[in-house]
């Protein structure tokens, strides 16, 4: 069986540069926007992370959601939104993985969210590599699926 | 995937296995996760197909998501079937102070009753089943790999329970001291004994193969053929399941596969004068 083709058709992803460019109504008030252009960008950004983090994506609102989730931060403005979003985009998905999927999407962007935005002062680094890190360890030590888990203590 | 269905048939059973998987909750999953799913489809689709009950099904091709789900609920039933076939083994059950038996039968097996994922994970059955069984269950997978199991292991049971505990001990013991910490067949190595107590017209309900006997094995071997002996042993199998077990056919069926091994075992310990290795 020719797993790559099974796993093109499992992904449902249709209309995804329009749903992006639909936040612009609600990220204006921040004085936020995104071409048409930057949406693309992020498209073909989502689409390289999720091939390098081996993931599979059924529906394409996780770029939605980090936008609406990130336009209010003091710590971005309009010139490094798309790169942020883009950058957003590669740790959250990393850490799905990380976190063996143990967490569902909206309690990670929100984690995200708030490490952002308080300890993490708007530094992507420190939010990848020191509290996300230390997130995904703690979510570990407590799940069934991992060997290192207490359940197998 | 299942030659029977097209991919396009097999995705939105996917598909909706995935939603339930993530409750919905995450909008993606590993390809970890992808290919145990579909694994998982795979799995209960060829359970209907397979399922030996199933006369009409062997060769009607039936809907992709009927398929399914007809072979979702065997795989729910043969996991019934397993646990009460596991109730059985356990009321009289003989580890025969072998480590990885009891460690496979009484800690093993609730563990995987209790983790066991019909739905999500039904090819994987997470143990490793390391108490060897005369016929071995390596190529199957899943309730499908842990069902054959134990059935070998009840016929083992019932063979067993026909001797005297101490006699059962005493054999292993002498076929070595530290059997305790072994992977080796309880039941083949009684067999084993049994066999020769049967060819040299000695009592079978005593177990014992003495020194002197070996000079008669060594005959036995060295004046037949192969095919000769081989079929000495059937017979002699035959002969003990009359004895004991009224002619139990499955338990015949089931001894006899290490008929060839035996008697390859034999023929080097005759060649190299070390019977004492395996009686």
């Amino acid at each position: 069986m020719d797993e790559k083709k099974f796993f093109e058709m499992l992904v449902n992803n249709k209309n995804e540069v329009s749903n992006i460019l639909n936040c612009n109504s609600y990220i204006s008030q921040f004085g936020l926007s995104l071409t048409k252009e930057d949406a693309e960008s992020l498209v073909v950004s989502k689409k390289n992370t999720l091939a390098k983090e081996e993931r599979i994506e059924f529906s394409s609102k996780i770029t939605e959601k980090l936008i609406f989730a990130f336009c209010d931060s003091p710590y971005i403005i309009e010139d490094i939104f798309v790169e942020y979003i883009g950058a957003l985009q590669d740790i959250f998905y990393m850490y799905k993985n990380e976190t063996l999927d143990e967490i569902i999407d909206d309690d990670l962007i929100e984690y995200m969210r708030e490490e952002f935005n308080g300890e993490c002062q708007g530094s992507l680094e420190f939010l990848e590599e020191t509290c996300l890190d230390s997130f995904a360890r703690e979510i570990r030590a407590n799940t069934d699926g991992f060997i290192g888990s207490r359940k197998y203590e | 995937m299942s030659e029977l269905y097209e991919l396009e048939e097999l995705v939105p059973i996917v598909a909706k296995l995935t939603d339930k998987y993530t409750s919905k909750e995450s909008s993606s999953i590993s390809y970890e996760k992808a290919r145990m799913l579909m694994e998982a489809v795979n799995y209960s689709i060829e359970e209907f197909y397979n399922d030996n009950d199933n006369a009409v099904s062997s060769v009607t091709r039936i809907d992709a998501v009927l398929a399914y789900e007809k072979g979702y609920e065997k795989v729910i039933n043969k996991v019934k079937k397993a646990k009460d076939l596991y109730d059985t083994i356990i009321k009289d059950f003989d580890a025969y102070n072998i480590i990885c038996y009891y460690d496979t039968i009484i800690k093993g097996m609730p563990a995987f009753f209790m983790y066991y994922d019909a739905k999500f994970c039904p090819q994987d059955h997470i143990l490793t089943l390391d108490y060897p069984t005369i016929i071995s269950v390596q190529d199957k997978q899943g309730i499908n790999a842990i069902y054959d199991y134990l059935y070998m292991i009840n016929l083992e049971q019932i063979f067993l329970n026909k001797f005297n505990r101490q006699d059962v001990v005493k054999v292993l013991v002498k076929y070595n001291e530290d059997y305790k910490g072994l992977l080796i067949n309880v039941a083949n190595i009684v067999l084993r004994n049994l066999i020769m107590l049967s060819i040299l017209g000695k009592k079978v309900d005593s177990l014992e193969i003495d020194k002197d006997d070996y000079q008669k094995i060594k005959q036995i071997i060295n004046c037949n053929s192969k095919e000769n002996i081989v079929e000495i042993f059937n017979k002699s199998i035959k002969e003990i399941v009359k004895w004991g077990y009224k002619d139990n056919n499955e338990l015949l069926l089931y001894l006899s596969y290490g008929i060839n091994d035996f008697y390859e075992e034999l023929r080097n310990c005759v060649e190299y004068d070390c019977l004492n290795a395996m009686f």
